[in-house]
């Protein structure tokens, strides 16, 4: 464990502008709260807010620091594994079935080495939402186990505090977070008909987690007014209508090449996990909570790869379960052989763990070397970093005409392509709209919903961004302006915004669908 | 107080089942089973489109044409031959053909149904207690999914649910009496569901694995019940691979490695926005019941199989891409199953813990309301078909030479343009990448195919091959492939068929390519387009994959 969190710790050094579209969206909303701008008043973005307060810390830890605040997320990200996985050790230690330890190792080295795998989408609020989430698991599965019925001393009262406190955060992240959490309390409870085992339904890490839900929901009470009104007002009942735009095909959710090996893995792991289930009593909810966890992809149902993070973190985790059973019997064989203890191989696994990760960073540097060099000199840092790490076709803009202090805009109907390059460049926005997804949105809800009071009050806000855009032009003069020609020009067509608003602007080029205006005068 | 006799204490570990459990369960069973023939009685043309394809398979191999040599598809054989029996008994009972098929249909469920009763009664363990709401769960399942009733996924089921059950019955209660003919019956049945699909088979071994990895050890693979399985399985390996070998060969190095390759590649056009039917709703509920009927497995050893079984089809589900709700079917029924014996589990629960049931054995009350429920359930469901075909025009057998008629409305799309352009007996073509529109309404219609192409899938795939995959990959094939658009060319050449239909928008650039369509317009007079939209808005929905552009219609000149 130790060696992948310096594993970690290590590809942040050499990487450190590398992260995904998501993550950075939500890290410059977190930056931008740290400078005092209040959220959907001074920058608008959909996602609830918590993330943005969890990003705060990283940050700050840039605000304090000066490094890169894409390494200071990396660091941040790091923290939260080691906290996951040494939590989970510790509480899996604390089980009171010692055949069961056998698995402690393999569950953590799931949990940590799923992440790995997640490339861009690493950091975004489900792969979190598992770290956070995992040792409640685990003490939650402590409590139902314990033999007194109320799951009394099975941790230190603080030390349950924190998991709940922490495994709330994870789970509020997303309000879809609570069908996986609920589905295996669920199951915990029916275990507990006949057995008198209520009681450990109300416990202190349970309370904990409420009672982060409970202060989440009510920070909206003390927000700023105009904040609670524009998102409860206006964005939430947008998106609940137009979310539907980014919606796919069943079989694009589950089927294609790149998606299906997560749920062949999930249907293999959970399958042998059902058959090992009298091995440990962890099985069945880790495959309740990983089944359950596509009820969320399913609801979503925009097919993006990030979304099924739950449902591989937990096939993850207990295919590495049961490898670990395998392990552990191919143990037993050699010892009735060689007379070694059985758990030999089970703790060889951190040494084969560690020798992958020295050979991976090994083979990783050398790639870095390779690589073409981009000096952060332009984003105020020092040192240099990979050109692949920011690879985007809008980079050689800003190596051209941007000066530290200048702001810009992407008018693009996702996050990409504007994020995560201005977080990477640590490119103030120049607009308090990040980018026009709600563009996307209320197109949607003009042509495809039946038109009500209701959907006519929203699609007046069509002209108030438009509007917004053109007062932030105005006051901040961003110096360049990416507008994404399909579709977000049609959506803006009717509005005559290029003769409105970017008559300061010349348009200099365009390039991956996108219309590129550079300010003429940079006053 | 009524006798609630469907109702067992799950905590009570019986023997033997009593007789008016029995009695209730059959007399529920019957009703249900009841419907599903009356339904099929009603409407005597309807069936899935790739069911009606196989029953097509089997008319022609009864003709005397061999699968992959003179008609192609690559589709495992099994299906089409047992498509003969339904053909011999259309033509001995003088019935449409697919009136016959769902016949047969019909009395393969009532054997799975019948064969899972034995099997569930005559465990000596609390099962019992649940086997009723397996039993009728199962058949409403069918019920439920009539639409759905003859597709390969169905008939996999009602082959194989009566072994799944012995496998786990008997070895978890290996101390029961055992009648040899049962396992021998449900595993004689299950190697024919498990042969339906090579896929399925990949499902029995998983399934099988499983259960060795479940008791740590092999000696599951000796019970009689997967002996005679496997042998079964390894024999028809050899008939159909060596014995026949010209078509084995056919099989094996085109048509298999055509459909491996096809799961392999993936099909850009389905991201599309409503391309595939959006069957969220089966999901949903699989994962629900899966979730619940874990929460509950302590209290019935059926209930983790049934999970398995729709996990392993939820893989299934996936591999197949299309995502017809034909393909949700293994994974649906394992968890309706699980639903069912959950709900049996918390019915029992209820029952003891609220003492719902009398000590006395009275027999005639309770049976007298499962009767009367069943035939008040039967006869509401008749009066709702009758209403419903009864005002309609109605399309008439006699022209085919079979007795009856059947409401137009269940003849599918283009049936009318079909039915105005030729006549019964007639060769038409219809030339697109998916069994409909050609099929059922070619065979509804009494029509003959016009090619050995009754689908040109094969084609489909071996073109997207040759666009997705290096060069090393599909070259062995392009030989193959070039003779079977020449073998296109020759149907169209000699059998001259009198009626084409052509999917320019799916197959007309590989014609093109391939010079098939120099061959039609050489041959045919075009005669306009057919739109989907104009024809038959009473059929009953169906799922087709992609947009459903207009057909090129092809008169023979």
């Amino acid at each position: 464990m130790a060696a992948l969190v310096v594993h970690q710790v290590y590809g942040a050094l050499i990487h450190p502008l590398r992260i995904g579209w998501d993550p950075a969206l939500h890290l410059q909303c977190a930056h931008l709260i740290t400078l005092g701008k209040v959220p959907y008043v001074d920058m608008f973005d959909v996602n609830p807010p918590l993330i943005w307060y969890l990003d705060t810390i990283p940050a700050f830890l840039h605000n304090l620091s000066g490094i890169p605040i894409t390494q200071a997320f990396s660091y941040f990200l790091t923290l939260i594994i080691a906290y996951s996985a040494s939590m989970s050790l510790y509480l899996f230690t604390r089980v009171k079935t010692r055949s069961e330890l056998i698995f402690a190792i393999p569950f953590v080295i799931g949990l940590v080495l799923f992440n790995f795998f997640l490339r861009f989408d690493f950091g975004q609020r489900e792969d979190i939402f598992v770290l956070l989430y995992m040792p409640f698991f685990i003490l939650r599965w402590l409590r139902w186990q314990s033999k007194d019925g109320e799951g009394d001393g099975v941790v230190a009262r603080p030390l349950a505090i924190i998991v709940g406190l922490f495994g709330g955060i994870g789970i509020c992240l997303k309000p879809y977070f609570l069908i996986p959490a609920l589905s295996v309390e669920l199951y915990w409870l029916v275990q507990a008909i006949g057995l008198r085992r209520f009681k450990c339904f109300i416990s202190t890490e349970a309370l904990s987690a409420v009672a982060a839900a409970v202060l989440y929901v009510l920070h909206f009470l003390v927000v700023p007014d105009q904040m609670r009104e524009n998102y409860f007002g206006y964005l939430v009942p947008a998106f609940s209508l137009g979310y539907n735009f980014w919606d796919t095909a069943l079989s694009n959710m589950f089927s294609p090449p790149d998606k299906r090996n997560v749920f062949y893995l999930m249907v293999a792991a959970s399958v042998a996990a059902l058959a090992l289930r009298r091995k440990s009593s962890l099985f069945i909810p880790l495959v309740i909570f990983t089944l359950s966890s596509n009820i969320p992809y399913l609801l979503q149902f925009k097919g993006w790869a990030y979304h099924n993070q739950p449902v591989f973190a937990g096939a993850c985790i207990l295919g590495y379960m049961v490898a670990g059973y395998l392990v552990f019997l191919a143990g037993c064989y050699i010892k009735e052989i060689c007379r070694l203890p059985a758990v030999v191989l089970i703790y060889a696994i951190p040494l084969l763990i560690t020798g992958a990760a020295v050979f991976d960073a090994v083979k990783d540097t050398e790639k870095v070397k390779a690589d073409r060099q981009f000096s952060l000199e332009l984003i105020g840092g020092q040192g240099r970093t990979p050109v692949s790490d920011v690879d985007s076709p809008f980079l050689s803009y800003f190596e051209k005409y941007f000066r530290k202090g200048d702001t810009a805009i992407f008018m693009s109907n996702g996050v990409t392509p504007g994020y995560p390059l201005l977080t990477q460049l640590s490119v103030p926005p120049g607009s308090r709209h990040l980018h026009c997804v709600i563009l996307s949105v209320l197109h949607y809800i003009r042509e495809i919903d039946p038109q009500t009071e209701k959907t006519r009050a929203l699609l007046e806000h069509a002209q108030e961004v438009v509007d917004q855009y053109g007062e932030d032009i105005k006051a901040r003069k961003p110096r360049l302006i990416f507008v994404q020609i399909s579709p977000v020009e049609t959506y803006l067509s009717p509005f005559n915004f290029e003769g409105e608003y970017l008559s300061d602007y010349e348009k200099i080029d365009e390039i991956a669908n996108f219309k590129v205006f550079l300010r003429k005068r940079n006053d | 107080m009524i006798e609630v006799s469907l109702l067992e204490k799950t905590s009570s570990i019986r023997g033997t089942v009593s007789k008016t459990v029995c009695l209730n369960t059959a007399f529920l069973a019957f009703g249900m089973l009841a419907i599903i023939l009356a339904h099929f009685i009603i409407h005597p043309l309807l069936i899935p489109a790739d069911a009606a394809l196989n029953l097509e398979y089997g008319k022609l191999i009864a003709s005397g044409q061999s699968p992959y040599l003179d008609f192609f598809d690559y589709k495992s054989p099994v299906p089409m031959y047992l498509c003969l029996i339904p053909n011999y008994v259309s033509i001995y009972l003088k019935v449409h053909p697919i009136t016959a098929f769902n016949l047969c249909g019909w009395l393969l469920l009532a054997l799975s149904t019948a064969l899972s009763a034995q099997i569930l009664f005559r465990t000596s363990s609390r099962e019992i207690s649940v086997a009723p709401y397996l039993l009728i769960g199962y058949l409403l399942l069918n019920l439920l999914f009539i639409d759905q009733f003859g597709e390969t996924q169905q008939l996999f089921f009602a082959f194989t649910l009566p072994y799944l059950l012995a496998r786990v019955l008997n070895l978890t209660n290996p101390g029961g009496s055992v009648d040899i003919r049962i396992p021998g019956l449900s595993g004689s049945m299950a190697a024919i569901g498990f042969l339906l699909d090579p896929l399925y088979l990949i499902l029995m071994i998983l399934f099988e694995a499983y259960i060795c990895i479940e008791r740590g050890r092999f000696d599951s693979l000796s019970r009689p019940e997967f002996t005679v399985c496997f042998s079964i399985l390894v024999i028809c390996g050899f008939v159909l691979i060596i014995g026949n070998e010209p078509m084995g060969v056919a099989f094996s190095h085109f048509a298999l490695p055509m459909m491996l390759l096809d799961y392999d590649t993936w099909n850009n056009e389905l991201v599309y926005l409503g391309m595939t039917p959006d069957r969220r709703d089966l999901l949903y509920f699989s994962i629900a019941g899966c979730v619940a009927a874990l929460a509950f497995h302590r209290f019935s050893k059926l209930i983790l199989p049934m999970v398995i079984v729709s996990c392993l089809g939820f893989g299934l589900y996936i591999v197949q891409y299309n995502m017809f709700t034909a393909q949700a079917l293994p994974m649906v029924f394992g968890a309706g199953l699980a639903v069912s014996l959950v709900v049996g589990v918390l019915v029992n629960w209820l029952v003891a813990h609220f003492k719902l049931k009398t000590k006395r054995k009275k027999l005639l009350p309770g049976t007298i309301v499962f009767a009367v429920v069943s035939l008040a359930a039967f006869s509401a469901w008749l009066a709702v078909e009758l209403a419903g075909v009864s005002h309609g025009n109605r399309y008439s057998l006699a022209e085919q030479g079979y007795v009856g008629s059947s409401p137009r409305a269940d003849l599918s799309i283009f049936a009318d343009y079909i039915e105005a352009n030729s006549k019964p007996g007639d060769q038409v073509l219809i030339i697109n990448d998916q069994a409909r529109p050609a099929y059922p309404a070619l065979l509804q219609l009494g029509r003959r195919p016009g090619s050995g192409f009754l689908t040109t899938r094969l084609l489909k795939v071996a073109r997207k091959l040759r666009y997705s995959k290096p060069l090393e990959i599909w070259q062995p094939y392009v030989v193959a492939e070039d003779q079977l658009y020449d073998r296109l060319k020759n149907d169209i050449r000699a059998k001259r068929p009198v009626l084409i239909l052509v999917n320019q928008d799916s197959m007309g650039p590989a014609l093109e390519e391939k010079l098939v369509s120099k061959e039609l317009l050489d041959n045919y007079e075009p005669v306009g387009f057919l739109d989907w939209r104009d024809d038959n808005f009473d059929h009953p929905a169906y799922e087709y994959i992609g947009y459903r552009t207009a057909f090129h219609a092809f008169k023979l000149k």
